[in-house]
C-alpha cells in the first residue's frame, strides 16, 4: 500500500509496554504481524477502529497515538 | 510473508499452470517443443497438484493457530484486485459483445468452415478471461503486500 501522511508513535510506545512485540500487539488487537508493520511503516492508515484499538493497548489517545500534519505542513510536503 | 500471501502466490501459480495445460491441449503446441509436449503436461499437471496440496496444509495449519488469518488491510488490498479483476472482466465482456455481433453481421457471407470455428471461440475467451481475471487479481494482491 501507498504511503500514508499519518504518521504513528507505536514504535515506541511498544518498547515503553515491556518491548511488546509486533505478533503481541497484532493479536491484541485482531490483526496479523505483517499489518501491524505496514502501519508502523506509515505504509498503510487503520481504520477508526483499529486506531482506537491500538490506542487502547498502550492506554493512549487516538492522538497521542497517531499524528495528522497540519493543512500548511501537508501543503509544503506535497 | 503473510498467509493472505502466500494465498495470492499459491493462486497465481495455479492459474498459470492451468492456463499453459489449456492452451497446449486446445491449440498445440509449438512445433520446436513438441517432443516434450508429454512431458509438459505432465510437468504443469503435478504443479497444480502441489499447489492444491500446498494450500490445502495452509489451510489446516490456520485452524490449529490462533492468530488473525485475515484483516481489514488483506480485505483492502483484495478488493484492490477484485477491482481489477472487475475492469478485465468488463473488457472481456465489451470485446465477446462485440465480435458475438459480427459473427452474426458476416454470417450470411462467410466460409462455413470459418463459421464453425468461430463458434468454439467464445468459449476458449472465456476460460482464458476467467484465469486472466483471476491471475490480475492475484498480481495486485502480490504487488500491494511488496510495496
Amino acid at each position: 500500500m501507498s504511503n500514508t501522511p499519518i504518521t504513528n508513535s507505536i514504535r515506541v510506545l511498544r518498547f515503553h509496554a515491556n518491548e511488546m512485540t509486533q505478533q503481541e500487539l497484532a493479536d491484541r488487537i485482531g490483526a496479523t504481524r505483517q499489518t501491524v508493520h505496514a502501519i508502523e511503516a506509515a505504509k498503510y492508515a487503520p481504520s477508526l477502529e483499529l486506531a482506537f484499538r491500538i490506542a487502547r493497548v498502550f492506554d493512549k489517545q487516538v492522538e497521542e497515538v497517531f499524528h495528522y500534519p497540519d493543512t500548511s505542513e501537508r501543503t509544503l510536503s506535497g | 510473508m503473510s498467509r493472505q500471501e502466500v494465498y495470492a502466490w499459491a493462486s497465481l501459480l495455479s492459474n498459470v499452470a492451468f492456463l499453459l495445460v489449456y492452451l497446449i491441449l486446445v491449440f498445440g503446441i509449438p512445433s520446436m517443443m513438441a517432443p516434450w509436449e508429454g512431458d509438459l503436461i505432465q510437468a504443469l499437471s503435478v504443479i497444480i497438484l502441489i499447489d492444491v496440496a500446498f494450500q490445502a496444509v495452509i489451510s489446516m495449519q490456520k485452524r490449529r493457530t490462533l492468530g488473525v488469518d485475515k484483516d481489514e488491510r488483506d480485505v483492502a488490498i483484495e478488493a484492490e484486485g477484485f477491482t481489477v479483476g472487475y475492469y478485465v472482466f468488463l473488457v472481456a465482456i465489451v470485446i465477446l459483445i462485440g465480435h458475438l455481433f459480427t459473427q452474426n453481421v458476416i454470417g450470411e457471407f462467410a466460409d462455413p468452415v470459418y463459421l464453425e470455428r468461430m463458434k468454439t471461440l467464445p468459449l476458449h475467451f472465456l476460460v482464458i478471461v476467467l484465469v486472466a481475471g483471476t491471475s490480475a487479481k492475484s498480481v495486485v494482491q502480490i504487488r500491494r503486500y511488496r510495496d
